[in-house]
């Protein structure tokens, strides 16, 4: 039986690899973004996974209005990136990395026993291109206070419950990454991370890292 | 009102620098092919983010189209942006 050993949640602010290779420079808050991201990725290598199964919306970089599909799967054995326009519009540069094994091979050789990661790339509160876009970069937003205190305080199936397109739009998003971490706590049936950091500042929009080791937090949940 | 063209076409502009680049040259020559307003024309002619958030253009779609014609992100396009968008709230972006 495979396993999922790993569940995390990171931010996908395209204007976080400049603050990254700024080091020293970024301001102080962005730098312990950069922190949190360094603490999740050693997990993430710990946790030995052969799967990577990554969750994250599209935001019409594939595909646009005609042509959106609901749910998307793609499989593959190289992983390559960002799109061409966000390298340029972002100064972000590029990747492009063979996965270690062909995924065929990986299932034929282990018919059952993979190590399984799951990584919602998503983000807390934002309105990108809105004219709250501002508004949202303040430490005490009260929808991220509420929400953080929802996701540490074991009422993640309350917070499920209540993010809907509706409430978020009400509560000021514009674009609704949110629902990425939504799909993380599902994967963990609504279990409270053992890993929840978020930075909140003028400097950017608040970012959240959150994990699970399911095995672990599974112990917990028995309690 | 349909603002799928004009949306389409901003978003055409965001991923394609070469068609940006004529765009800024000869928006006329593009806007002629294009199944647009008046108001959506000339408001996309002259980068008038504004006036596009008012057609109903989706946030999403103009702050990249908007990153296009700046060339680019930075602390001061952000400023910039949101001084073009102070005081709107967001309406109806049916297409």
């Amino acid at each position: 039986m495979s396993t999922v050993v790993q569940v995390l949640c990171v931010p996908h602010d395209p204007t976080l690899p400049r603050m990254a290779a700024a080091g020293a420079n970024a301001p102080e808050p962005l730098q312990r973004t950069i922190a949190h991201f360094e603490t999740l990725r050693a997990r993430l290598a710990a946790a030995e996974p052969d799967v990577l199964v990554v969750v994250s919306g599209d935001h019409l970089n594939q595909w646009f209005y005609d042509n959106m599909p609901t749910f998307s799967i793609g499989k593959a054995i190289r992983a390559a990136g960002p799109f061409p326009h966000e390298q340029e519009l972002f100064a972000v540069g590029s990747y492009d990395t063979a996965l270690e094994r062909d995924v065929a091979d990986l299932l034929e050789s282990h018919p059952g026993d993979l190590r399984i990661a799951v990584i919602a790339s998503g983000h807390l509160s934002n309105a990108i291109g809105g004219p709250n876009m501002a508004d949202l970069v303040r430490p005490d937003n009260p929808w991220d206070l509420r929400t953080w205190e929802q996701i540490t305080g074991d009422d993640i199936p309350a917070l499920v419950e209540q993010s809907t397109y509706e409430n978020l739009s009400a509560a000021g998003h514009g674009t609704l990454g949110f629902l990425d971490y939504i799909f993380a706590m599902g994967a963990v049936g609504g279990r409270r991370p053992d890993f929840a950091e978020k930075v909140a500042s003028t400097a950017g929009p608040p970012t959240g890292f959150l994990a699970w080791d399911p095995s672990t937090t599974a112990a917990e949940a028995t309690r | 009102m349909s603002h799928y063209s004009a949306s389409r076409l901003m978003w055409e502009l965001t991923r394609d620098r070469d068609f940006a680049d004529a765009f800024r040259t000869d928006p006329d020559a593009v806007l002629a092919d294009r199944d647009l307003t008046d108001a959506e024309a000339q408001a996309l002619a002259t980068a008038n983010l504004r006036g596009l958030f008012e057609l109903g253009i989706h946030p999403f779609v103009l702050y990249h189209f908007a990153l296009r014609m700046a060339g680019g992100w930075s602390p001061q396009f952000m400023e910039d942006y949101l001084s073009q968008l102070a005081g709107l709230t967001v309406g109806n972006l049916e297409t």
